[in-house]
């Protein structure tokens, strides 16, 4: 397989060498961006120029990108593969700007790895395909030869290693159990465990391992998250109730238990719009198969738990599912998927605005943030995106595939009159101005001694 | 749980009032007149006699709103994690709406009794904490200084009763919470609403006597500060005149 | 005190320093010569390692760096533990090596038992094929049995050695890793430790003591499980475990790891239970993870011994006890012997001479690898030994022969042949020729006396007392236990062989 670097950075300052010595079925490799060529020689990388870059078949390529900012130029190559390595926000970029095109590429990405864990388990909730590239094992885990030198694998780069060649080279038995993600979930877990065992006192080495353990479906979440609520509550962290108590929620229906699972959701539920899902779970609570499945999608949506969800409601037909689902798409960033499933919706007529209250100018609840790792100042409520209309959606894609004019047309198309276009055109000047930003540091960046 | 899971978990209107409180040999205090104020404006009490020797559960069940009453043969008061979990039990088992932990000398001021169901019939909150005031030395005067200031902030007396809900009180063996920790996770009202703690309103001899359980049951002060415990032998405390 | 006492004591000192100086000069000149990789292994005629083949992404590099960093007198031999290994692919990357050779996979057998009964050198190795070693590796390992003989066994430092020996270590390349075992060898030169047990990737062997101790017990499923009982049983035989600390390989470890024994593998749970039950270990969950050794081994019970080498279901293993009555010479007895091993159509013979050193005279001959000699002082241990072959050594069957009778080439064939077919636990092949009348079974109703040299056996059992008689033509009788049922083996005219069960402890006729 052959590969492009799309970094953030300049060579010089790429965090992710050693990973490029590791690729697997490693063919050609180019880096768009200056490079020595001394630096050439002794990687074996070939430096391109943007033009080159466009000059290669991007179909016999697999293309590595850590900044969001190169998203139209992941759309207009057309990889074979596209691998996204996430980030937080770096120093002096726009947070806002970047989470959302993050995301964006997040959801692209036919697979994503990240050194954050807080990107990790955000990710967990919302696709399949994501590797921590970290780990705590102080062993070996493969092996890997190139030439003359002999690498040694520790047990992410094994996974990493085993998840970038499972996308030319599907597995032949494709079961959760044995596969590399719950490999690394399992891995994630026994050390948190491992840590809740040295620190019994800690709320969030607790939490942490809740969260793994309901990942892989394992009841012991449940014990875990009531000793780190515990815990909270003997330190006085009382602002737990959405971060921490609604996930008993999650778990509950995670188990089957769906009466508890409403139960918990309930008493975490304050507001009006919250007051309203937690009505229409016991209506549901009270109906057929069908309405336990969409109450199951709603548990976990309400907890960020996005690929639950859209699992369960991607199998379900029924308009009531397909615009849950679509709202999910939004929230998730998966919004290629959102239009068209709106476009389907819209042929067979279940798009109509009364029924998802999308042509007006109703708040969606998105789905934002995983949970966030509580520190010790405790946990904070997840923040909840602000209303994403479908015509701001569709401008952007627009945007993102080089069609200006259509963006313009979407943005002003987009209710909300002057107040709301302007903005959008001030994120979209935002967007443009950060991608040629990193074009010019990237690729005519400043070679270092 | 006793509660339907069919009902509302909150309801605005129409909740029972349930005290529940836990007695030890208090005849010669104030249980009675408790009992009796309490009568008024709650809908049931719920007790627990942690083995008393005098006449306390003869008291106690001749008011018609005790509706429950559980005497446990021997004391458990140094285990005072487990009579607090009895007590709550007891209660949790009448299938209640609101609770009251009240002290058999505790006395809520009227405008607290008058406040009480519109502090209840509602669904936003779902507790509610009112100042206690610790009478000193009699029935006119609280006390007000360093280590006697805990009207100085708001105490929880007040819950809904949330059935599924995890429950968590730490365990110890004294000065346990009456009501567990978990509530401080939910919203509730810190009303400013008076409540008379009549426990120190004793003679300088009783005052002594107190102080000598206290430093029988916790030496070292684990549970509660030396401190504190010796400031219950001063002479002259500060005092301030309660007024209505 | 005096000048003369004191220049005494400074040449004294002097000579000490002199000494200490001399010490350390050649410490240091070892080291170097280590470290330049001149010293040759401690050992005659080179070391035999065993390799076993599980993990195909890495058996390629663990060779490659075996044959590297071993030395020249090394002989390998891969050995494929699963029918899925890529045997082929493997073999192809490495088909001009001549030291290295590739056992076929073969079902049902465990065939690093096999493996080590080929090899022929005084030490093996037995190690997995995710071990990945360094310069000057098996060098050191090979030095506890040379300080103490007594040591028969020795594992170096590593991820997968369990208590004491275990380095849970991770490095970027290879480079880092043969850097720091090169520190360390440095920096821990010459020290080592007994062990009680050792259950890691790499073990080193004495062959003296695997020919004693017999092969791996295969049916304890988990690999840790099967090095750990070898050892225990090593020690039983009197052998030490060493722990060498200057040696560090690296181990790798599969991704799956954990996964499979939390999944509560069935197989592996049957052979933790067979581990406890050998060992007499009570089953405490808190020590799971912890490898469970008996406390005090003198108190277990002598355990069975598993043959090395091949072992077919076909062509069962016998071991034939020959044992010596009338005094031969040094000369005669050693062509008997040859005759006796020679004259044997059957293939698959352990040979094992009994002799009593105080009465017989009993040259010294060559024993082939599995065979053994067992020595005993006076007539009594002798018999003794003779009763408790079975205890000693696991077989399917077990067949007397003495030296001074003779054998067709197929007696012992078919005797196998007919214990196959019989369920009698003992079999008397009769002879009509050399019968002796008093001999004749079926007396009836008094004890049997059974002529030794014509009896055979199943494994697993004791047959019963065996007495000397004064003046009879064959001086050895069996006097079999009652619980045990004797069977017959007769050739009627025309050569077909018949067998004649018999009650327990009664009669039959029919000869062989």
């Amino acid at each position: 397989m052959n590969y492009i670097v799309l970094s953030r950075v300049s060579w010089e300052d790429y965090e992710y060498k050693r990973m490029l010595e590791l690729l697997p079925d490693r063919g050609e490799v180019c880096f768009a961006g200056r490079m020595t060529p001394a630096r050439q020689r002794s990687s074996g990388i070939r430096s391109v120029t943007l033009a080159e870059l466009y000059s290669l078949n991007a179909k016999e390529y697999t293309l590595l990108v850590s900044s969001p900012y190169w998203l139209p130029d992941v759309l207009a190559l057309q990889p074979a593969y596209t691998v996204a390595l996430l980030e937080l926000c770096p120093e002096g970029e726009d947070s806002v700007l970047w989470d959302k095109y993050s995301a964006l590429l997040a959801a692209k990405a036919d697979l994503a790895g990240t050194t954050s864990e807080r990107i990790y388990l955000e990710q967990n909730l919302r696709r399949k395909g994501i590797v921590y590239l970290s780990g705590d094992q102080p062993l070996s885990y493969g092996l890997l030869r190139r030439e003359e030198q002999l690498f040694f694998l520790s047990d992410y780069e094994a996974i990493w290693n085993r998840a970038l060649t499972e996308l030319w080279q599907p597995p032949v038995v494709s079961g959760e159990e044995a596969g590399w993600l719950d490999i690394q979930r399992r891995h994630r877990t026994a050390f948190y465990i491992s840590m809740c065992a040295k620190m019994p006192l800690q709320p969030s080495v607790h939490y942490l391992a809740a969260s793994y353990l309901y990942l892989r479906g394992d009841e012991a979440a449940s014990l875990y998250l009531a000793q780190s609520f515990e815990l909270m509550l003997l330190h006085d962290y009382t602002d737990c109730l959405h971060s921490h108590y609604r996930f008993f929620s999650a778990i509950e229906a995670k188990k089957g238990n769906l009466e508890h699972a409403v139960r918990q959701y309930e008493i975490t539920a304050f507001t009006a719009g919250e007051r309203a899902k937690a009505a229409q779970m016991r209506q549901w609570l009270s109906g057929g198969e069908a309405e336990h499945e969409l109450l199951r999608a709603e548990i976990f949506t309400v907890n960020e738990d996005g690929a639950a969800a859209n699992e369960i409601l991607s199998r379900l037909s029924g308009p009531e599912a397909r615009q849950r689902l679509l709202l999910n798409y939004i929230g998730t960033f998966q919004w290629e998927k959102a239009l068209q499933l709106y476009e389907e919706m819209e042929a067979d007529g279940t798009a109509a605005a009364e029924n998802t209250g999308l042509g007006g100018f109703a708040g969606i609840a998105g789905i934002a943030g995983a949970p966030e790792i509580p520190g010790l100042a405790g946990g904070t409520a997840p923040a909840f995106e602000d209303a994403v209309q479908l015509p701001v959606i569709e401008g952007t894609l627009h945007l993102l595939y080089g069609r200006r004019h259509d963006a313009i047309r979407s943005f002003l198309r987009s209710a909300g009159a002057d107040q709301g276009a302007r903005q959008l055109f001030a994120e979209m000047a935002d967007m443009e101005e950060a991608v040629q930003g990193l074009r010019g540091r990237v690729m005519d960046g400043e070679e270092h001694a | 749980m006793a509660k339907s899971m069919h009902e509302p978990l909150r309801k605005a209107s129409g909740n029972r009032l349930t005290a529940m409180m836990q007695v030890r040999n208090e005849t010669g205090r104030y249980l009675e007149q408790v009992l009796e104020e309490l009568s008024e404006f709650v809908d049931d009490i719920v007790i627990v006699d942690d083995g008393s020797t005098d006449g306390t559960v003869r008291l106690c069940n001749s008011f018609a709103k005790v509706s429950k009453l559980v005497t446990l043969e021997h004391s458990i008061f140094g285990r005072e994690w487990e009579l607090r979990k009895t007590l709550w039990d007891l209660a949790v088992s009448t299938g209640p709406d609101w609770l009251l932990s009240v002290d058999a000398d505790e006395f809520y001021e009227d405008r607290a009794k008058q406040e009480m169901r519109r502090l209840i019939d509602q669904d936003a909150y779902d507790w509610v904490a009112f100042r206690l005031f610790d009478f000193w030395g009699g029935t006119t005067h609280y006390r007000e200084d360093e280590h006697w200031n805990i009207h100085m902030k708001h105490t929880r007396t007040l819950v809904r009763y949330l059935p599924g809900f995890y429950y968590y009180t730490p365990r110890m063996d004294h000065h346990v919470p009456r009501l567990a920790l978990s509530y401080a996770v939910l919203p509730g009202f810190l009303a400013e609403l008076r409540v008379k703690h009549y426990g120190w309103a004793l003679e300088p001899e009783e005052l002594r006597r107190k102080y000598d359980r206290y430093m029988e049951l916790d030496p070292e002060g684990k549970w509660g500060s030396l401190e504190q415990y010796r400031s219950i032998l001063d002479e002259h405390p500060r005092l301030v005149e309660w007024r209505e | 005190m005096s000048y003369e006492a004191m220049d005494a004591i400074h040449t004294i000192e002097t000579m000490n320093t002199v000494k200490a100086v001399s010490t350390e000069r050649l410490a240091g000149r070892y080291s170097y010569l280590e470290r330049e990789g001149l010293l040759p292994l401690p050992v005659q005629g080179g070391v035999t390692l065993v390799v076993e083949l599980r993990h195909a992404q890495w058996s390629a590099e663990c060779l490659r760096l075996l044959l590297r960093h071993s030395g020249s007198s090394v002989r390998l031999i891969a050995v494929p533990m699963t029918a899925e290994f890529p045997l082929q692919w493997l073999s192809e990357q490495f088909s001009g090596e001549p030291n290295l050779v590739f056992l076929p996979f073969a079902a049902g057998n465990y065939r690093v038992n096999e493996a080590l009964a080929y090899a022929e050198t005084s030490f093996a190795v037995l190690l997995e094929d995710r071990v990945m070693v360094s310069p000057g590796w098996l060098g050191n390992l090979l030095w506890p049995p040379i300080d103490d003989p007594a040591v028969g066994v020795v594992a170096p430092r590593s991820s997968s050695e369990r208590g004491e020996g275990q380095e849970q270590l991770h490095f970027a390349g290879y480079s880092e890793l043969s850097a720091y075992a090169a520190h360390i060898l440095d920096k821990r030169q010459g020290e080592w430790r007994y062990a009680e047990v050792l259950g890691g990737s790499c073990l080193l062997i004495a062959r003296e003591l695997l020919l004693r101790v017999g092969g791996f017990d295969s049916s304890l499923a988990e690999r840790r499980l099967i090095i750990a009982d070898w050892c225990l049983r090593a020690r039983m035989q009197g052998a030490s475990l060493a722990l060498s600390d200057p040696v560090y390989v690296h181990v790798l470890h599969p991704l799956e790891e954990g996964a499979v024994i939390n999944a509560g593998n069935a197989s592996s749970a049957a052979g933790e239970r067979a581990y406890r039950r050998k060992w007499n270990l009570q089953d405490s969950p808190a020590d799971a993870g912890l490898l469970q050794i008996p406390g005090d081994l003198s108190a277990c019970l002598p355990q069975p011994v598993i043959p090395l080498g091949r072992h077919t279901a076909e062509t069962p293993l016998v071991t034939t006890v020959v044992y010596f009555e009338e005094n031969w010479t040094a000369a005669d007895s050693r062509e008997r012997q040859q005759m006796l091993q020679e004259g044997q159509s059957y293939s698959n013979i352990r040979w094992v001479w009994v002799r009593d050193s105080w009465s017989q005279s009993f040259p010294e001959f060559p024993v082939h690898e599995r065979d053994a000699v067992i020595t005993v002082h006076g007539e009594k241990p002798w018999l003794h030994a003779l009763e408790n072959i079975s205890a000693l050594y696991g077989s399917e069957v077990i067949v007397y022969l003495s030296a001074s009778a003779a054998y067709d080439s197929r007696y012992i064939e078919k005797l196998v042949e007919v214990l196959q077919h019989s369920r009698a636990d003992i079999v008397v092949s009769a002879d009509y020729a050399a019968e002796d009348p008093g001999q004749r079974p079926g007396a009836g109703g008094t004890t049997q006396h059974l002529p030794l040299e014509r009896i055979a056996h199943r494994s697993g059992i004791t047959p019963g007392r065996i007495m000397k008689r004064e003046g009879f033509f064959r001086s050895l009788a069996l006097i079999p236990d009652p619980d045990l049922s004797v069977g017959y083996a007769g050739e009627p005219a025309g050569g077909r062989d018949k067998l004649h069960p018999s009650a327990p402890g009664g009669e039959g006729e029919g000869h062989l």
